[in-house]
């Protein structure tokens, strides 16, 4: 009866983790940093990187960027996220083995497919705080994975 | 009595035993029973799950390599009680264009800003003024350098330096220039 017991424990913890694996547990990594420095009426791709840390296959999409924060380096003077303007990735799904890492560049080679940044070349609406300054950027996707 | 089960003996681990046994048949069924959910879906296709991935990255923007701006030439004879306009030429060697807002005088250069040809050092510069230019509130934009051209642009800045009626005769016919900072 023990060993009934004991085997009930293991076939139930592994109920669990499953659950847990599949509600909670499916979490990818993105990363990813503008490719090279923006100057006003200029757009930079963005070459992000997805990696799956799971020893299942997942399939992911629905990526999005967004600006979460600038750093200035002049004092007294600031740049507004309005000075920028993000362009969303091309629709694209991108498979990932396990423990797999994808560049966008490996799955779309055309940078034009990629997201990017834009900083405006408006003069009259660009604020001389941009200048040398760091944008933090923020990546989310939405994905899947699937198991019989 | 029949249909039920035996009352736990607390001193008999047997019929303890009989009574978890029960219980765990009971959860073991609810367990194969969503299991059985979860696999009947996915066996008609795959079962998907979410999943949601979160990342972060950086990225910066350029800086400019400063303008240069020309010495600032009077386009006409300086009177006493008079004002000229001033042309200056501003080089662009960044490959963007560049805003001006504002032109002032460079009071680091020169005396406070002027400075008198060598034939008239008698003249005291005090007697010269010039405002701060705008263009009219909307500044100027200077091309950026294409290839190997930078980008120019000439600017007139109407009747911006000035000579107090006070001058001096020291300074007929003497030549001034005019150190200008952009921002």
């Amino acid at each position: 009866m023990t060993k009934r017991f004991a085997a009930f424990c293991a076939a139930l913890l592994s109920f669990v983790v499953f659950l847990v694996v599949a509600l909670w547990g499916a979490q990818f990594g993105i990363d990813g940093s503008i490719s090279r420095s923006l100057l006003p009426g200029s757009t930079a791709p963005i070459n992000i990187r997805i990696s799956n840390p799971h020893f299942y296959p997942i399939t992911v999409d629905e990526l999005n960027v967004r600006i979460s924060s600038i750093s200035t380096v002049h004092k007294g003077e600031t740049c507004s996220i309005d000075n920028f303007t993000v362009h969303q990735a091309k629709p694209v799904t991108v498979h990932l083995a396990p423990y797999a890492a994808v560049s966008l560049g490996s799955v779309s080679p055309s940078s034009q497919s990629w997201p990017s940044v834009h900083l405006t070349g408006n003069q009259a609406k660009l604020d001389n705080g941009c200048q040398g300054a760091t944008l933090h950027l923020t990546y989310t996707a939405a994905g899947s994975w699937w198991s019989r | 009595m029949p249909g039920r089960d035996p009352a736990p003996d607390l001193h008999g681990s047997g019929i303890v035993v009989v009574t978890v046994t029960r219980r765990l048949l009971g959860v073991i069924a609810m367990v194969i029973a969503i299991v059985i959910v979860i696999v009947g879906v996915g066996g008609v296709a795959y079962a998907y799950w979410s999943a949601g991935g979160t990342g972060s990255g950086a990225g910066a923007t350029g800086t400019t390599v400063p303008l240069t701006l020309s010495s600032g030439t009077p386009t006409a004879g300086l009177l006493p009680g008079g004002s000229s306009d001033v042309v200056l030429t501003i080089t662009n060697t960044n490959t963007s264009r560049v805003k001006v807002s504002s032109l002032a005088l460079d009071t680091t250069q020169g005396t406070g800003g002027f400075s008198v040809d060598a034939g008239h050092s008698g003249c005291a510069l005090t007697a010269l003024s010039f405002g701060t230019q705008t263009n009219g509130g909307a500044g100027w934009t200077v091309a950026g350098k294409v290839g190997a051209v930078n980008g120019t642009l000439t600017a007139t800045l109407s009747s911006a330096l000035a000579m107090s009626i006070s001058a001096a005769n020291a300074c007929q016919g003497a030549t001034f220039t005019v150190y200008l900072v952009a921002s």
